[in-house]
């Protein structure tokens, strides 16, 4: 890995905390109902660095957040570690397998899903492991499968919005590094 | 913007939602039985169809317990605050008594709706 690499990476994993730390500041009426921001982040760099540096930068800016916001190793860390982990799993599965599609340069996703389709994907993906991990670790009732259905509903309306974000970031991210490939 | 596929993945989503969201409404409210534990022991599970009367050995001496129209509750304890005789009628999956000096523990089973009365991070 060159250093080049390192900086982008060290250069979006700090965007990513500076939008998760800014969305914190912000009043949610309900306690895990947040709009991901930093999520757009993690869109970004896997159109552009690929799978696994998509996933790094998911795992960093939540550590590193943790640690500004002073939640590191609390209940909602775990929720917020668990949830970036697997979508961004999800969403670099889905990337990795479409572009596998080579074929059809326009869509780059699997079944022909835009940036905005991964994006809600992520986003539900990320809204359900956390209630699995709310249910294992924080209340055993049933009960809170309940909210299965406003989540899903949530993960739709926030994944629509980052994903609509993301696309214009990756556009102008994309531009940047390859103007700075050719230096 | 949306691609075909995108708007059948939001189109699958929100019917998924929709549906989650009116089960509650068509699941059948039968409240049937209630579970017993006491201590670590196993769990029993009683009907609360037939309305009776008995008496549990807890960890510090007798508990009865009363069915009666569906409903549970613990008419006498052996412990000392009688938060669990306090607790009174249950009748609803999810609610439950407890006496923690005798370690009893009775929940309503059940698939209807239970509630979450809180939540707190």
């Amino acid at each position: 890995m060159n250093n080049k690499r390192i900086l982008y990476i060290s250069v979006l994993v700090a965007l990513a905390s500076v939008l998760q730390i800014t969305e914190s500041l912000f009043p949610h009426p309900l306690p895990w109902l947040r709009l991901g921001l930093a999520n757009m982040i993690t869109l970004t760099s896997l159109v552009i660095f690929g799978f696994g540096i998509a996933v790094q930068i998911a795992v960093l800016r939540t550590i590193l957040s943790s640690f500004l916001l002073g939640t590191f190793l609390s209940p909602g860390f775990f929720l917020s570690f668990s949830g970036a982990l697997v979508s961004a799993l999800v969403m670099g599965g889905i990337y990795s397998l479409g572009s596998i599609e080579k074929s059809n340069p326009s869509s780059h996703y699997l079944f022909g899903l835009s940036i905005i389709g991964v994006s809600i994907l992520g986003a539900v993906s990320h809204n359900l492991t956390q209630l699995f991990v709310a249910y294992l670790f924080l209340i055993r009732h049933k009960g809170v499968f309940l909210t299965l259905p406003f989540l899903i509903l949530a993960g739709v309306v926030t994944g629509y919005v980052v994903g609509y974000g993301a696309n214009y970031l990756s556009k102008e991210v994309r531009k940047i590094v390859v103007e700075d490939g050719k230096k | 913007m949306l691609s075909r596929s995108d708007k059948i993945l939001i189109f699958c989503l929100l019917s998924l939602a929709c549906f989650l969201f009116m089960k509650p409404f068509f699941a059948s409210v039968e409240v049937a039985q209630a579970s017993i534990k006491v201590g670590n022991g196993p769990v029993e599970t009683i009907s609360l169809t037939m309305d009776r009367k008995f008496s549990i050995e807890g960890d510090k001496g007798k508990v009865v317990i009363e069915v009666k129209d569906g409903r549970v509750r613990v008419v006498e304890s052996s412990c000392f605050q009688k938060i669990c005789v306090n607790t009174g009628w249950i009748n609803k999956p999810g609610q439950n008594i407890v006496c923690l000096p005798n370690k009893v523990l009775v929940t309503i089973e059940g698939k209807g709706s239970s509630k979450i009365d809180g939540m707190s991070y």
